[in-house]
Parts: structure tokens; C-alpha cells; sequence
């Protein structure tokens, strides 16, 4: 036994731990580990009925605009929809942790990438994705949260524990310096071909939309219209040469048959679904308890009424049952999105979908662009061009001759119709101040009103109780 | 008596001898004869007669016979080893005394087992209990939490999960590991860490189970939350050969109804719900008159059932005093009360002993168990059968119109799928396959001093296939299949000492033990199924497959000491130590030391207590140690990252990795220090006796998740902050009230008070968790661990009733009306939101209550067993959820909620329904007393001869028979969050599969 004891005292690495079958931060430095960890960063966008914006519950985020309303029967919906969110509220959570779970393994890509053995044009592709994706993230959640936790390190640290929340200023810096990377490092083509990346275009599409919001509220800098207005035109201007085409028939946007690729000409960024990375807001989510939805997010009474008729009015809008029975007759009494269902024509629906999520569309950057320069001096025939067609496909007449001021308020409208239930309002209504106007306009016999304080203009939420029980400093 | 026997031999030839030596003296001598007897009415051979205060004497013949002449008017003195002395005082005439003499319960020692070696219950040094197989023989129980239920003071076993094979929740003195799992170390005969799901009841000769620290000391890291030692049975050594059978049959059924609503009652609810929220009613009158008339679609019914179970086991065993054999089979078919689920176990066992000569001795056993659970699991989900039987919509049926298709989707009413479809159009197996080997030789080097060499494979194969068809998975049919192979080497080399020297008893062991564990995974998941029925058979056939493959490895190295010491069974003394190495941990925190130390004193033996005839035991104890626990998965040292996909062109996925937990490199061992003072007491012959501990453990270098914001990722880092204290009261009174030959009466009441609290979290004051059931609450957090407070705190809003009319002003302050719900608004700026969180409920028992109560009467034995638990709160999910009518569950479907706030109504406790009221799920609205007092277990056995055939029992046996609770819920002893996890979250109720009420018919034949 002494014998044995002492055999098994020697074999020093008899403790040793063996960890193969697990990946750790080593293998960052290889091409196949940045590129791991950047697929990781882009599935924080989506994870299926657990966090990121193919969720239903990013939907729900945005319809303290006019465009949605949440039923009064689902409390948390209801917060958000009548503006008076806590911070205990249950639907934030999903984006608030997919968008970090963007950023930090973006963290990850950034951090490493110089270092990083291997091909070194494609790893610096992998850094301009990853640049792309931590803007997008810290943009979404700017606008929704608007003091956030600004995370650059790749690691957990101590600090960033305790730390304090940056304030809209400092993260948009930062949001603009990332595109600037970007827009460096990508290339013109989508890497692989593949649809779901952005390349150096898309990316300074998004840059057009960060400039258009920074000149709006909060920070309302001085230039940025213009600096949005100039941006969008590049991206307008190349578009064609890139095979990017406004889609001819609004139809054609939403297609939404769960086979096929529901690709459109005009997606600058999307997020592509597969039956098992799929899509959780198509579907069941979106529709009436009349055809087994489950009667969670609907359109709002007035503003479907505003909504001119039309080609768009008739595939943005889902009104009637197979039945006949119309929205009126149905128990939520309101009309859903045909555009975020199945199409209920083919007679098959499901709680989830591989239904691409279309983040951002060749029309917003068209309509950012005639907004942005008219507000930075006057509308430009090209300004019209692009809404007119916009128009035309939507079944509307053209518009012509309209004073500046006119003309602005004419494509904020615009904005409204063409992207219904697509959450652009909530970020135009939150950079133009629009809140009381909006609320001012809603049917009380349809939609319950602000529960804002008022007077108060700051409608970003708080950041979630998860976050501040744990980090107290983030109050 | 049997091991007596030769030394009473040795007494009577001696004692003989004595005899003859003797003049005897010439007085009025009168002659007295008669016959010694036992208890039994067995002859006592050798036993000593002697007349008081003389030298005159006999001893008893082989038959028990003696004859004496003596004076007239003499004390007779009858002694005899291992029974007490017995004085009768003879008449003046020749006369026939028969006597029988008393078991001396002191001096009959048993001998336990105490880990790395035995030790004679009389001069234990620590706090241990015994369970033998005779106390639990009659009850047909089927798994050995069951034996081990309510039969030892501090031991706390509750069933959370009451489907067949189900998880279980076993404690011994509390909870000392947050991160950990706090399940006690099983030792079965010497396999350290082995799986009490792989032995089957019936072949356990008896369990220790190992209390403080000076018992579980010697098993180091792993000592911390107890050891329950198990030895299995053996063939006896008397030369023949005994074929027993034993079988039961049971019927199983719900415990308890559900009170839904009916069909109209549901309809009706469902109108006024939506008039209250301001949409449209439904249900027309004439429709509600309908249903009232036809009643609707009973789901509960139609996935229940009464569930006929059996077990057979047969077995074989014998051997000479050279070797000894026993060989055991056993199966197990126990379908579940929910339709469609059930366990299945068959278990063979064979082990054999042989004495090769005078000084070696070699044992082997092989243990070989293949189970089969089939939708037993975890039920912690929203869409299990019970939880949508109860949610899905009565005023319809389950299918569609042609009576057969089950239909896919509820209308007004749950959003999850047909709980019939979950029933037949989905399923859950898990056959599980465990194989222990274990060879051991035993060589006596010199007399006392013996070197042992045990080695051990342990090999657990697992296999689980998930499928879920096209109506179950509402749509995406999908299976998988995975397989796990784990196997665990173990040896142990040990030298042992055992020496008496005068009144000096002397016993030491030092050991080398090695353990090494691997583990390798496979998982293929097909997802849109072509062809659903071909299930988990031919995953190819499906749009999107995935594989995925793991592995993992632990190793542990250990040195092992003790010296036990006892000088003439007075003064008792054990010291203990075990040196252990993890892989687990990084370089310089690898190894850690756990010493014990215990003292003992035998005041029962003292000399001046000879003469305190009213005590017949009385010893007091004290011990104090450290022991450890690796509550970590291996590689918690190292970050590593979660596999993903993501599609980065439709229907395409592309493979990459997400960055998982943060890792600390410093981490080191979690260590208990626990203290114990213990007294034994008996009275009357031990007629009455009284284990009683008192202990304390401070868990220090506390093993905690840290809770990492959403923001740097979510999840938690494990490190070494904090300490928390368990202390508590472990009580077991045993009364022999009764005993008689024909007739005897015994009970014992364990009841154990416990008191946990978290004194330290570093820099922290709070850790919150939740629960993340979906569709309940949102990830918003139902528990804490705080300082001061105990694990399983429930922190939610405080619910105070709903808004009086006679409150109006004040509710309007939160946009709120008359009886919409009121929450107590902590910070008084009139939003409630989660500054208004307090805490509202504690999850973990503070008393558990075991009573057992033997009576017998000749063949006939009854036995029953009380169980309960009090001080612990429960939330119920389930009342909520089918109450709340938004979320998963559209409508109300307790009828709890006719009592709802109405204006009729305003003493309700429920609110109403209304748009400004929010019912939130971890609030008091929901919380109950989760205490009960339930008859776990009466039984009637009689046992008889039948001539020539051989030795028959009968029996008959209830469980859960009535259980007396305030909580509303099905089963106060079923919780969602149990098993061997953590003990963070307590007192869930979700659906839980509840326990059910079972009748059992056994038969055991023995011959």
C-alpha cells in the first residue's frame, strides 16, 4: 500500500485538469476564434425566445408609439404602451440582455483582433463587423435607456461592476467612432456574399440614421442634419451600383411565407432565420385570438384610420377574418399587422418563424435622407424623387411644391405609414418630441392615454431593476 | 444470542469445575430446580446460579436446566453475559424456579459502521444514526430515500417531485452550500459517491447515517452535508441455503382534486373578465346555458389515472463460515397517476465472500441496475400535461371536428399546446444503466494490525430521446437523442489497527485513496421532422439537424488517519484527519486538510453510577471538525464560451461561441467547521432512551455565484465570498412501550429544529435569483440570500388587500380604483415597482417532524409513519398563473376566483379584475403556509409458518393516506425547484407533479 501511495504521490499530474471539449479566450488569437466569437456577438441579436430583437418582446419596447398598442390585460404591455414603464418591468429584459451580449463578445473580436494569427484582410472584415455591431447595439439601447453602461473590455472586470452609467453624449461619441472603424475596415461586398453581414455600405447607412437622431432630441448638435442628410445621399447614391433597389411592389416587402427566403432588394441590415435559429414575433405573437394568435400586439384604432388608403394601408393592415368577422367584431377590438404575421392566406401559422428580421430598409435611408436635408436647408428635387417613389409604390399621389415646412412634416408622416409596426416611430416620436402630440391624437375609446408624468420630457426607461439591485451606482 | 454461545460454553466447564470444588454445608438445605430462559422462551445456557452471599452455585445445561441445593430462605443470584442479573428469593420447601432473564441492551453491543473501518455502538465518539433493514422490511419501499424517511433525527427527505423515479430533496442538518448541491455523500460498502438510485431497498443490510464532523471528517471534501453509509446484505454463514421472494402490488391515485371552475362557471368568468378589461364578451347566454346543461371537457380526467404498480424480487443466499454467497434480482414497474409516464427497474446484485485461509479474506460484489423513466422528469416547465390540463379551455373538447385530430391550438384559453397532444404526441425517456464492480482483500499482517486493498468501477451509461410531434410541438416537430457514458475508478489502500491492552482499546487506520471520474457526452437534435412518427429513430429525415459532443473530468487524491481510543469504555477519544487534492482547483489552492476530533464520556459506566438502577444509559459526547465541499463544476477556474449558431443567410447556420460565466483563477475549498454536543440517555432498561444533539456549522470560504449584470453578460462568477451558519437541535425519543413476548408497542419521534442563516456575502448585502419560470415571472427575481436572513428567502411586493371603497382618494394616487390590488409602497412616491420589493417568506423548513410507531402482536406488526414540516411558506405559481387570466392562461380557471373583489364582494381577499390593477406574480397575493402533518406511510403485516414450506408475510401498507395543511395547493411536500440542486429557491409550487396516495399489497416468502 506505501507502494501504491507513493506511485500516486509522484504522478504529479494525476490533479491535472484536462479541459478539452470547452473553448476559452486562447483561441481568440486565431482567425477561427475571432470569427467564433463574432457569430456569437450576432446571435445576441437572436436567441429565440430568450433575448435579443427577433422577440416579440422588442415589438412591445417601441409601442409607447401611435403606431401599436399592447392589451390591457398584459400589465407589463400595458406600462410600455401608455409610457409609465418601472423598473420592474418584464419585457425589457430580453433586449436590454441581447444587445449586451452583442457588445461584449463584439468586445471580444475588437480586443483581439490586431493580434490575431491568420489572414489578415478577413480578420480585418471580422473587426469591421464587430465594430458595426457594437454601434448598432449601443444605439438601440441609447435610444431606448438613455444613460447606459458604456462596456469596451472583453473580460469581466470589478469595476465595470460597480460602475456608472455613461451619459447619451459619451456613448454616441463612441457610437460615431465605431461606425468610423467600420466603415474602415469593411469592404464594399457582404463577406461571403451573405445577406445577414453588412458591408461598408450598410454601415454608413446606420451612420445616416445615428446623425439624424443626434441632431434630434436629447443632444439636438448643431450641423447633424446636415451631416445625415449627407451621408444618406452617399449611400442612396451607390445603392444601385450595389444591386440595392427600392422594392417595386409594397407587397413584396412582407411576403412572409415561412419558406423561401423573404429577401427583399431593398434590406440594407437583416437578420436571417432558419427553423432553428428562428424568428419569434411573426406569427402567433402578432395575431388575433380569432385565428389562434395570441392577442398581443395590435395597431392602433386612430391610427389605422389616419392611415391613407392604399396598396401599403391594405399589407401593412390584417382587418378581417376568413370569417367575416371584421376588427371591430373581434375581442381585442383592433386591427392587426398583416406584416408581422404568417400570411394568414396560407392557411398555416406557428409561435415561431424563418422569417428574416428587417432591421434596416433602403426606404428608411431614402426618407432619412429627405428629412434630414430639408431640415438642413430645403428639400432637393432628388429629396422628392425618392418620396415620391416611395409614394407611388404605396399607391399615393406624388408630392410637389410643398413649403419646407410642409415637406418635413409630410415625410415624418411618411416615416409613420411606410414603417408601421416596424419600431421607427417610437425613435422619431422620442428625437422630435413628439409624445404629447401623439397621445393628444389617440381614440380613448380604443387606447388608454399616457400614464407620463407630465411635464416631463425624459420618456427613456429605467434601466432595469436586474441591473441596479446588482450595480446600485446605475440608479 | 448465537455469538455467545461459545463462551457460555467455556463458562459452563469452568464454572462446572468450580462447583465440584466446593464443600457444601450442612444446614436446613432445600432443592431448587427449573429452567433458565430468554425473551424468546430459548434455553440460557451456562447462565450462573448462586445462592447470596454464599460461594454455593450452578450453572445452567444445555437445555437451560439447573439444580441447586441451598439454605431455605436464600437470594438466588441468576447472571448470565449479556443479560442483566435477575435475584428471586426461594420459599422454605423444595420448589421449581423458572427464570427469565433480560437482554442487557449495554452489553449487547452492535457494531456499526463508521467509514474506513467499524466501531461498537457503545463507545461512538460522534453523532450518527442507524437504520436497519427490519425498520423499514414490511413498508415495500422501492428506493432508499424512502427507508431513510423519518427514521433518523436530523435527516430531512422530502419528495418534490411525486412522479415514479422522480427527484428527491434528502438533508442532513441543513443546507451548508449555496452554489453547491447540498445532498449527502452515499457510501455504498466503501464506493464513495455513489448513486442511491442504483441499489435497490431490499438489498441493504443496514445505513449510518453520519451526522458531525468528527464522523465525517474522514471523508474530507465531501463530508460536509453528511454521509449516509449503506451495507448490502450478505449470505449467513450457518450452512444452508434460504430462497426468498418478495412481492407487492400498489395502486396509485391523485392526492387531491383541483377545484376548477365548470365549463359555464369558465364561460361566465370569462365574459366578465373581458367586460372588466373593456372588450367583448364571448360566450353568448344561450351558449353558457349550454354548457351548463352539457358541462364541458374534463382534461385533468382524461390524463389521470390510477396507476397499478409491482415489484418482484427474488433472491438467494447461504455459505458456511468459509464463504458466503448472496445473489439478488429485483424488478420494478411503477407507472405514474399522469397518464403516460412511469418508471421501470430491474437490479441485479451478487456478492460473494471468501475466507481463503486464516489470515486473507477477499470480497467482490457486482451491482448491476438498468432503469427506464418515461415523462418522469423535472416538470419545472409551463407546458407540462398537468399545468395545461388545468389551463386549457373546458367549454371545448381536445380535438377537432372529426372527433379524432387532437387540435394544435386552445381558443380562450392557454397559449400552450393540447395537453393531450403532450400526453401522446410527445415523450421524455431516460434509461439509465449502472454497473459497480468492487474487489477487496483483506490481509492480517499481525494479530490487530491488517492492510486492506478495495478497488472500484463505477460506470453509469445514460440515454434520453426527446420527441415532440407536429401537435405537440405546435408545428416544428423535432427529436434528439443523447448518450453519456460516465465512469468512476476508485481505490483505496488502508492499513488498520485494533488492540486491546488492559482497559486500553485502541483502534487506528491510515488509507491512500484515488478517485478519478470521466465523462464524455453525445447529443443529436433534429428539428421540422418529415416524417414526426419515425420520432428520435432516423434524425436525418428533418430539415436542420445538430450535433454536439462534450466531455469533462475530475480527480481527487486523498490521505486518510483516525485513532480511536477508549480506556475501559469511560473515557472515549477519536481523531481524524483527510488531506485532499482536487482537480477542480488551480495551482496552490488544489490541496486542503480536515481535521475532527471527538470526546466521549460513558457516565453510564462510571462505578458510581452502578447503583442508579433508574439509568440505564448515560453518555455525553463532544466533537468538533472541518470538512469540505468542491461545489464547483470542474474548469469554474476557466472561462469558457457557450456553443451557438446563427444563420447568416436564411435557413443556414453557421457554428460560434458566446462568451459564458467569468472565471476565477483564485478559487479554493468551501469548509465547514461544525461543533457537537451530544447526550445519550436511557432509562428503564433503555426502555426509554434520548439522542439529543446540539450543533453548530459555520460554512466559511463560502462558494457563491455573484450575480454578473445583464450588461457584462448576465450569468454569475463564482468566488470565495461569505460564510453561513446552520445550527440546530436533532432530538430522537425512543419509547419501548411495550414489551412483552407476544405483544410489543415501540415509537420514536425525531424532530429536528434548524435554523440557517447567511452571516457574511463579502462585500455584498444581497444576492437576488430567480426562478425564470416563463410565463410567471418575467426574470424578474423571487429569492435572496441576505445576511442574516436563511436560503430560500422569498422576496416579492406585500400584498395588503384590495383598495377600499372608503380608500378611493388614496388609490387614485396610483392611477388605481376601489378594488384593484394594493401593494404596500415602501417609498411612498406612489409607483410600485421593484424599490417596493421586500421580504415577504421563507421557503426552508425550520421544524421537521418524523414519528414512527411499531406495534406488534404475535405475527401481526402495524406500523405507521408521520411526516411534516413547519415554519415554511410556499409560493403558489399554480393559483396565480390559472387566476391572473393574462399571460399563458387566458382565462380563470380556479374557482378560487368566484371570491374576487366585486362590489358585492368587498371583503374579498383577491382583487378584482380590472385594467389598473396589476397582479404580480412574486407578491403575498400568492403566498401560503407551506407546513403539514401528513401519514406518509400505516402499514399491517402478519407473518406466519407454514410447516415443511417455510416463513410467510403478508402486507398492507398506505401512503399520503391524509396529510393535514393549510396550504390550498395539491401537495405541500411537491415543490418545482428540488432534487439534489440548490437550496437558493425553496417553496415553489408550478404544477409540480404532486405525490400521490398509493395501497400496496406485499408477500414475502422466505425458505
Amino acid at each position: 500500500m506505501v507502494a501504491c501511495g507513493a506511485i500516486l504521490a509522484s504522478s504529479c499530474n494525476f490533479l491535472d485538469e484536462e479541459s478539452r471539449g470547452q473553448v476559452f479566450d486562447s483561441y481568440l488569437t486565431t482567425q477561427n476564434g475571432l470569427e467564433g466569437a463574432l457569430t456569437g456577438a450576432y446571435r445576441g441579436l437572436n436567441s429565440p425566445w430568450s433575448v435579443g430583437l427577433c422577440n416579440g418582446t422588442y415589438h412591445q419596447l417601441t409601442a409607447g408609439a401611435d403606431d401599436m398598442y399592447l392589451p390591457t390585460t398584459d400589465a407589463s404591455g400595458t406600462e410600455i404602451d401608455r409610457c409609465g414603464v418601472t423598473n420592474g418591468n418584464g419585457s425589457v429584459g430580453s433586449t436590454w440582455n441581447g444587445l449586451y451580449k452583442v457588445i461584449l463578445n463584439a468586445n471580444k473580436v475588437i480586443v483581439n483582433y490586431e493580434k490575431c494569427s491568420g489572414d489578415k484582410e478577413t480578420i480585418g472584415v471580422i473587426a469591421g463587423e464587430a465594430f458595426f455591431l457594437r454601434a448598432y447595439a449601443n444605439f438601440i439601447l441609447c435610444q431606448l435607456w438613455g444613460e447606459i453602461p458604456l462596456i469596451l473590455s472583453s473580460t469581466y472586470t470589478a469595476e465595470e461592476a460597480t460602475m456608472e452609467p455613461s451619459s447619451p453624449a459619451e456613448t454616441y461619441a463612441q457610437i460615431e467612432s465605431d461606425l468610423e472603424m467600420a466603415i474602415s475596415l469593411l469592404k464594399d461586398e457582404r463577406r461571403n456574399g451573405e445577406i445577414g453581414r453588412p458591408n461598408k455600405l450598410v454601415a454608413k447607412a446606420l451612420r445616416a440614421e445615428v446623425y439624424l437622431v443626434e441632431a434630434g432630441y436629447p443632444l439636438k448638435k448643431e450641423g447633424y442634419y446636415k451631416k445625415a442628410a449627407d451621408q444618406a445621399k452617399e449611400v442612396l447614391d451607390q445603392s444601385a451600383a450595389q444591386g440595392l433597389l427600392l422594392e417595386d411592389d409594397y407587397a413584396n416587402l412582407f411576403r412572409n411565407i415561412d419558406k423561401g427566403d423573404n429577401i427583399t432588394t431593398e434590406d440594407l441590415f437583416v437578420i436571417p432565420a432558419s427553423v432553428s435559429d428562428f424568428c419569434v414575433f411573426y406569427g402567433w405573437w402578432s395575431e388575433p385570438g380569432e385565428i389562434g394568435g395570441w392577442n398581443i400586439l395590435f395597431a392602433e384604432v386612430q391610427f389605422y384610420r389616419d392611415f391613407p388608403e392604399g396598396r401599403r394601408k391594405d399589407y401593412t393592415f390584417y382587418t378581417e377574418t376568413s370569417d367575416g368577422r371584421s376588427w371591430e367584431q373581434w375581442e381585442k377590438k383592433h386591427p392587426s399587422y398583416l406584416k408581422l404575421m404568417m400570411l394568414p392566406q396560407n392557411g398555416y401559422s406557428s409561435c415561431s418563424a424563418s422569417i428574416p428580421t428587417h432591421l434596416l430598409r433602403l426606404s428608411q435611408t431614402a426618407l432619412t435622407y429627405a428629412e434630414a436635408v430639408a431640415r438642413s436647408g430645403s428639400a432637393t428635387g432628388d429629396a422628392y424623387t425618392w418620396v415620391n417613389r416611395i409614394r407611388t409604390r404605396a399607391g399615393l399621389p406624388n408630392y410637389s411644391g410643398l413649403s419646407n415646412s410642409e415637406f418635413i412634416k409630410a415625410v415624418v408622416d411618411e416615416r409613420k405609414w411606410e414603417f408601421a409596426g416596424e419600431n421607427v416611430r417610437w425613435y422619431d416620436v422620442l428625437r422630435l418630441e413628439l409624445q404629447d402630440e401623439v397621445f393628444a391624437h389617440k381614440d380613448p375609446a380604443y387606447d388608454p392615454g399616457s400614464l407620463h408624468p407630465a411635464g416631463d420630457k425624459d420618456y427613456t426607461f429605467p434601466i432595469p431593476a436586474t441591473e441596479t439591485l446588482v450595480n446600485p451606482n446605475l440608479k | 444470542m448465537k455469538k455467545y454461545f461459545a463462551l457460555r460454553i467455556v463458562v459452563l466447564v469452568f464454572s462446572l469445575s468450580f462447583v465440584f470444588s466446593l464443600d457444601s454445608l450442612a444446614q436446613t438445605m432445600i432443592q431448587i430446580k427449573g429452567k433458565v430462559t430468554d425473551g424468546t422462551n430459548s434455553p440460557v445456557i451456562g447462565a450462573g446460579v448462586i445462592a447470596d452471599g454464599t460461594t454455593t452455585g450452578s450453572v445452567t445445561d444445555v437445555d437451560g436446566s439447573y439444580s441447586i441445593s441451598v439454605p431455605a430462605g436464600t437470594k438466588l443470584i441468576f447472571s448470565c453475559l449479556g443479560y442483566l442479573d435477575q435475584i428471586v428469593e426461594t420459599g422454605n420447601s423444595s420448589s421449581t424456579i423458572n427464570v427469565v432473564l433480560k437482554e442487557d441492551s449495554t452489553l449487547l453491543d452492535e457494531v456499526v459502521m463508521i467509514g474506513y473501518g467499524t466501531a461498537k455502538k457503545s463507545s461512538l465518539t460522534g453523532a450518527l444514526s442507524q437504520v436497519s433493514s427490519d425498520s423499514f422490511k414490511d413498508q415495500k419501499v422501492t428506493r432508499v430515500d424512502q427507508a431513510l424517511q423519518g427514521r433518523a433525527s436530523g435527516v430531512q427527505v422530502s419528495n418534490t417531485v411525486g412522479a415514479p423515479g422522480g427527484d428527491v430533496r434528502i438533508r442532513i442538518r441543513g443546507a451548508n452550500s449555496v452554489l453547491g448541491d447540498n445532498s449527502p455523500l452515499f457510501v455504498i460498502d466503501g464506493f464513495v459517491g455513489a448513486d442511491f438510485n442504483s441499489i435497490n431497498p431490499n438489498d441493504i443490510k443496514s445505513m449510518e447515517v453520519l451526522k458531525d464532523a468528527s464522523s465525517t471528517a474522514i471523508y474530507g471534501s465531501r463530508g460536509a452535508n453528511g454521509v449516509v453509509l449503506i451495507t448490502t446484505k450478505n449470505g449467513s454463514s450457518a450452512g444452508d441455503v434460504h430462497v426468498t421472494y418478495d412481492g407487492s402490488v400498489s395502486v396509485s391515485s391523485m392526492i387531491k382534486k383541483y377545484d376548477l371552475l365548470t365549463a359555464a362557471e369558465y364561460a361566465q368568468a370569462y365574459n366578465e373578465h373581458n367586460l372588466a378589461f373593456g372588450t367583448a364578451a364571448i360566450y353568448s347566454n344561450e351558449e353558457i346555458a349550454a354548457l351548463e346543461k352539457n358541462g364541458g371537457y374534463d382534461y385533468l380526467d382524461a390524463i389521470l389515472r390510477n396507476a397499478v404498480s409491482h415489484q418482484h424480487q427474488i433472491s438467494i443466499d447461504g455459505g458456511n463460515d468459509r464463504t458466503q454467497y448472496r445473489v439478488s434480482a429485483n424488478y420494478l414497474n411503477q407507472p405514474g397517476i399522469v397518464k403516460e409516464s412511469g418508471y421501470n427497474r430491474l437490479n441485479v446484485r451478487a456478492s460473494i465472500n471468501s475466507k481463503i485461509n486464516d489470515r486473507l479474506k477477499l470480497r467482490f460484489n457486482i451491482n448491476a441496475s438498468k432503469s427506464d423513466g418515461r415523462n418522469n422528469g423535472g416538470y419545472s416547465s409551463a407546458s407540462t400535461v398537468i399545468n395545461q390540463a388545468i389551463a386549457w379551455n373546458p367549454t371545448m373538447g381536445p380535438y377537432e371536428a372529426d372527433g379524432v385530430t387532437l387540435r394544435m391550438n386552445d381558443t380562450n384559453g392557454s397559449l400552450k399546446a393540447n395537453p393531450l397532444a403532450l400526453l401522446y404526441d410527445s415523450e421524455s425517456l431516460n434509461s439509465k444503466i449502472f454497473v459497480t464492480m468492487l474487489g477487496g482483500a483483506n490481509y492480517e499482517i499481525l494479530k490487530g494490525f491488517s492492510a486492506d486493498f478495495q478497488i472500484a468501477g463505477d460506470l453509469a451509461y445514460q440515454t434520453v430521446k426527446d420527441w415532440s410531434g407536429k401537435t405537440a410541438s405546435k408545428g416544428t416537430p423535432s427529436a434528439s437523442i443523447s448518450n453519456s457514458q460516465a465512469n468512476t475508478i476508485q481505490t483505496t489502500s488502508q492499513l488498520s489497527y485494533v488492540r486491546t491492552l488492559g482497559k486500553h482499546d485502541i483502534s487506528a487506520v491510515a488509507a491512500v485513496e484515488t478517485q478519478s471520474y470521466k465523462y464524455n457526452g453525445q447529443n443529436a437534435e433534429a428539428i421540422g421532422l418529415i416524417f414526426p412518427d419515425l420520432k428520435y429513430d432516423n434524425l436525418s429525415q428533418s430539415s436542420t439537424q445538430k450535433v454536439s459532443s462534450n466531455f469533462s473530468m475530475w480527480t481527487l487524491l486523498s490521505f486518510i488517519g483516525r485513532v480511536n481510543y477508549s480506556y475501559g469504555g469511560r473515557y472515549l477519544a477519536s481523531l481524524s484527519v483527510r488531506h485532499d487534492g482536487s482537480s477542480k482547483f488551480a495551482q496552490g489552492h488544489k490541496y486542503s486538510t480536515f481535521p475532527a476530533a471527538a470526546l466521549a464520556w460513558n457516565i453510564g459506566k462510571e462505578n458510581f453510577m452502578e447503583n442508579v438502577d433508574v439509568i440505564s444509559k448515560l453518555k455525553i459526547r463532544a466533537s468538533w471538525g472541518l470538512t469540505g465541499s468542491q461545489a464547483i463544476s470542474p474548469y469554474a477556474t476557466m472561462s469558457a464560451f457557450n456553443n451557438v449558431t446563427y444563420p447568416f443567410t436564411p435557413g443556414s447556420s453557421s457554428s460560434g461561441i458566446q462568451a459564458g460565466n467569468p472565471s476565477n483563477l483564485d478559487l479554493k475549498w468551501e469548509t465547514t467547521a461544525q461543533t457537537d454536543i451530544g447526550l445519550d440517555f436511557g432509562l428503564f432498561d433503555d426502555r426509554l432512551t434520548l439522542e439529543a444533539d446540539y450543533y453548530i456549522k459555520n460554512t466559511r470560504d463560502l462558494l457563491l455565484n455573484k450575480s454578473v449584470p445583464n450588461y457584462q453578460g448576465g450569468g454569475s462568477v463564482v468566488s470565495n465570498i461569505g460564510s453561513i451558519r446552520n445550527s440546530g437541535i436533532d432530538l430522537a425519543l425512543t419509547g419501548k412501550i411495550i414489551e412483552k413476548k407476544d405483544i410489543s408497542l415501540e415509537s420514536t419521534v425525531n424532530v429536528s429544529f434548524l435554523k440557517n442563516k447567511v452571516l457574511d456575502l463579502g462585500e455584498q448585502e444581497t444576492v437576488y435569483v430567480a426562478s425564470n419560470l416563463t410565463g410567471i415571472n418575467d426574470g424578474m427575481y423571487d429569492f435572496i440570500y441576505q445576511v442574516g436572513q436563511p436560503l430560500g428567502t422569498i422576496y416579492g411586493l406585500n400584498y395588503l388587500g384590495p383598495w377600499k371603497k372608503s380608500e378611493a382618494a388614496e388609490a387614485a394616487k396610483y392611477g388605481m380604483v376601489p378594488g384593484d390590488a394594493r401593494y404596500e409602497d415602501l417609498d411612498n412616491n406612489y409607483v410600485i415597482d421593484a424599490s417596493d420589493y421586500k421580504i415577504i417568506g421563507y421557503g426552508m423548513p425550520k421544524v421537521t417532524f418524523g414519528w414512527n410507531t411499531n406495534f406488534a402482536y404475535k405475527g401481526l406488526s402495524v406500523n405507521m409513519f408521520w411526516q411534516g414540516t413547519f415554519g415554511n411558506d410556499k409560493l403558489n405559481y399554480n393559483r396565480c398563473i390559472n387566476m391572473m387570466a393574462s399571460r399563458d392562461v387566458t382565462g380563470a380557471r380556479f374557482s378560487e376566483i368566484k371570491d374576487r373583489w366585486t362590489e358585492d364582494n368587498q371583503d374579498a381577499f383577491l382583487p378584482s379584475w380590472s385594467p389598473s390593477s396589476k397582479w404580480y406574480p412574486v407578491s403575498n397575493l400568492w403566498l401560503e403556509n407551506g407546513g403539514y402533518l401528513r401519514l406518509k406511510n400505516l402499514s399491517i403485516a402478519y407473518n406466519f409458518d407454514i410447516k415443511k414450506v417455510g416463513n410467510f408475510t403478508v402486507s398492507l401498507n398506505s401512503t399520503n393516506l391524509f396529510t393535514i395543511t393549510r396550504y390550498k395547493g395539491i401537495d405541500p411536500e411537491a415543490s418545482n425547484v428540488g432534487g439534489g440542486t440548490s437550496d437558493i429557491m425553496q417553496g415553489l409550487d408550478y404544477g409540480a407533479y404532486p405525490n400521490s396516495r398509493s395501497f400496496t399489497l406485499g408477500l414475502n416468502i422466505r425458505f
